[in-house]
């Protein structure tokens, strides 16, 4: 059967999160990584248009582009969006192979008696994703992962290319060979070096001539350039754990404050945990201080759980423990020995979470319908990070 | 010191003291057991593990009285492999210990009697008789649910105590389950328990390893040990100082549904649908309805399996699901031809009885599948 390997990459994910959460930055340069290690993380499309690029140092992006907005990264709400997205195309294919927050390889080779032409399927993609989320994404269709890379790239923001069999070589030809993924600036310079500047030039040398100069990924490239390469989705494994911290932007040792992190922390673990059905009987407490150096605290508990409360219990609990020397930088609970399937219940039931539980599967509810912005936790009402 | 020995009966005494033994340890003594032969024409073994001490004594030749200590499990491993019945034990001047059987030779390093660790077998103390088969069949019917692995939520002992009805009663749970033997109240009647007792698991399984061969059995309770007496042998018990869980309250009282089935049947049933659970999926579905008892377990990765038992019920359909371990576990515990299967609803334990050994009940909670 002749594969349709789809790669779908949210643009500008984190910049325009930020956009579609505040609307009065639309059409502004927005610029994620104010206050984190001095690096651009993202880039709205606005901000680009000034030569500000992910991973330039903020001083830098400044010099560029000095009446950009400027904010700090709310990975948070980043993952929240992303595993929204998430969702929407595993509606798409069982095959999802997510790759990175913002990225994921589906294979939707035979969708077509159910979700239509690729082309109806992307523009469903497209749809349910601006709608659920305010965002937009490329999406390259191809027959495997590295063309269908090379299409989501092709027309960004926005964008939707596929590429048939037939018009491989043809597009392959002139393409110049830094935009094959995997090839890196050093890989680049070294093929100019031997004359070579688009993929069409990869194949007037032997298969030979290739191994012998970048060894194994020296036939990975002639192979790509003759538009073969690995069609496999390897979908969504078995988590073994779920976990969430945050760096603060100013270094803290108020436990009341710490606690509030760990409160939302768990809320997002927990919350995590539910929506896949899971539940697990480790909690782990993470905290780095401001020397860097960094302590974990796990406690195993009598049945496993996803109940917010009890995770964020179990890890003030194990901060409680912890002699705050100096002032903590980042702070982050995690859940682990993950268990689904058939459960057993105890002989001894701690009854004491029961409501809590049916608590949170009323918010997850709440939130689901209406953001998480309507209801809160009464601890956290006045805590927006 | 040197001995001569029937290979038999000292297979049979050593399989008893090496368990003892067997425990991660880092003291190198505590995998020797303790040889003293004397003029009375006896040799005594004794082992500990510091909790659990046993001493047993067996008849022989002693040549030359004395004394050593060698490694529990290499003395038996050799005692089995001996071509002879005939073996000799004979403690050398180079601090081995001989033993020779036929043409076979090992010599055996050994730890000087004096640095073994002072055993308490409290032999003074009150003890009373006991019959052997009753204290058996209650052991042999509970040890399965005391939980193997250290847990905190659960405790790792069994727990013996009497009810205010003056009977006395044996419990275990590992906190998902929990079996329960109960006898006649004019049965240990001298035996001050307390507020009850609780015996560490590889204690219950060290008093079954000696009450095997015996009939003539008496007990005694003195400082925090349970104390074992048979005519050649003491074993000596530290208890478990931990609060066994109130767990007369989770026994549901009233249980108004119940139907009665074939125990051998029903485990067969049970073992061919366990081909299919898994780690995952560790449930049996319980479909019971008027005759017929359906099982089913399975999951979406492996696939599933059904089978049918006939039952001895008339009333409307049930279905609960347990761990099929926990099931199997106590079918198999029973000894009686039928089962008894005792329910009130989905969110109750259900109850496993056995008609024809009324001391005997189990619990299991149900699961969520």
């Amino acid at each position: 059967m002749k594969h349709r390997i789809m790669h779908i990459d949210m643009d500008a994910f984190y910049a325009s999160i930020e956009q579609a959460d505040h609307p009065e930055w639309k059409g502004k340069p927005v610029i994620v990584g104010a206050s984190m290690r001095g690096v651009v993380c993202a880039a709205s499309y606005e901000a680009r248009k000034f030569g500000v690029r992910s991973a330039m140092p903020v001083f830098q992006a400044r010099r560029l582009c000095p009446g950009g907005v400027y904010l700090p990264v709310r990975m948070k709400r980043y993952r929240e969006v992303s595993s929204l997205v998430m969702e929407i195309f595993r509606q798409a294919s069982p095959l999802v192979e997510q790759v990175s927050i913002d990225e994921a390889y589906l294979d939707v080779t035979g969708t077509e008696k159910l979700h239509g032409p690729p082309e109806r399927l992307a523009a469903h993609i497209k749809e349910a994703v601006l709608e659920k989320t305010s965002l937009t994404c490329s999406i390259g269709i191809a027959p495997n992962r590295f063309l269908a890379k090379i299409a989501s790239e092709m027309k960004k923001p926005d964008g939707l290319t596929i590429i048939e069999e037939e018009e491989v070589p043809g597009l392959l030809q002139g393409l110049p060979v830094t935009q094959i993924p995997g090839i890196g600036s050093k890989t680049g310079e070294r093929l100019h070096a031997l004359g070579i500047r688009v993929v069409g030039d990869i194949l007037k040398f032997p298969l030979s001539f290739w191994t012998a100069r970048f060894g194994k990924s020296g036939a990975a490239l002639y192979e790509k350039a003759q538009g073969q390469g690995s069609c496999e989705i390897v979908s969504y494994s078995d988590p073994k754990s779920s976990s969430a911290e945050d760096t603060f932007d100013v270094d803290t040792d108020d436990p009341e404050e710490l606690k509030k992190w760990l409160l939302l922390q768990a809320e997002e673990v927990g919350r995590d945990l539910r929506a896949r059905g899971l539940r697990g009987k480790t909690v782990t407490l993470k905290v780095k201080f401001a020397d860097f150096k960094t302590l974990t605290r796990s406690r195993t508990l009598s049945a496993p759980t996803h109940c917010t409360e009890k995770i964020f219990l179990t890890a003030s609990r194990l901060l409680g423990h912890l002699p705050l020397t100096q002032k903590v930088r980042l702070i982050g609970v995690g859940v682990s020995h993950l268990v689904s399937g058939s459960r057993q219940m105890p002989l001894f039931p701690d009854r004491s979470f029961d409501r809590l539980e049916k608590l949170d599967v009323a918010l997850d509810e709440i939130h689901k319908k209406f953001g998480d912005k309507i209801l809160k936790r009464g601890r956290i009402a006045d805590f927006d990070p | 010191m040197k001995v001569q020995v029937g290979r038999g009966i000292l297979t049979q005494v050593l399989q008893k003291v090496q368990s003892v033994t067997e425990k991660k340890t880092g003291m190198p003594i505590l995998f020797n057991t303790l040889l003293q032969a004397s003029d009375e024409q006896t040799l005594d073994f004794s082992a500990t593990d510091l909790e659990l001490s046993l001493w047993t004594r067996m008849e022989c030749r002693v040549e030359v009285p004395g004394t050593s200590t060698v490694t529990a499990r290499k003395l038996l491993d050799i005692v089995r492999e001996l071509p002879d019945e005939n073996i000799i034990l004979e403690q050398l001047p180079n601090e081995k210990l001989l033993i020779q059987s036929g043409r076979s030779r090992f010599e055996l390093s050994t730890i000087p009697a004096d640095d073994f660790p002072h055993m308490n077998f409290y032999t003074d103390a009150d003890f009373f008789k006991c019959d052997a088969s009753v204290l058996k069949n209650a052991l042999g019917k509970t040890l399965y649910a005391v939980p193997v692995e250290d847990d905190p939520f659960s405790i790792a002992g069994l727990y013996w105590h009497r009810l205010e009805s003056g009977a006395v009663r044996f419990v275990s749970s590992d906190g998902h389950r929990l079996a329960c033997y109960g006898m006649p109240e004019d049965s240990f009647t001298e035996v001050d328990l307390g507020k009850g007792i609780i015996i560490p698991r590889k204690g219950v399984q060290e008093i079954l390893k000696v009450l095997e061969k015996e009939e003539d059995v008496s007990l005694a309770l003195h400082e925090n040990c349970l104390i074992l007496k048979t005519p050649d042998t003491v074993l000596s018990i530290q208890l478990l100082e931990m609060e066994f869980p109130d767990y007369q309250l989770i026994i549901p009282e009233e249980r108004p549904f119940s139907f009665l089935v074939e125990r051998e049947t029903f485990f067969h049933a049970l073992k061919r649908v366990a081909v299919l659970t898994n780690q995952k999926w560790r449930h049996v579905r319980f479909i019971i309805d008027s005759g017929a008892l359906e099982l089913e377990a399975g999951n979406p990765e492996v696939g599933n399996a059904s089978d049918a038992v006939d039952i001895e019920y008339e009333g409307d359909s049930f279905t609960v699901a347990f761990n099929i371990k926990y099931v199997m576990d106590t079918v198999q515990a029973m000894e009686s031809p039928q089962v008894q299967f005792e329910w009130v609803d989905q969110f109750h334990g259900g109850v496993f009885v056995s008609p024809d050994d009324a001391g005997y009940l189990s619990l299991i909670m149900p699961m969520v599948v």
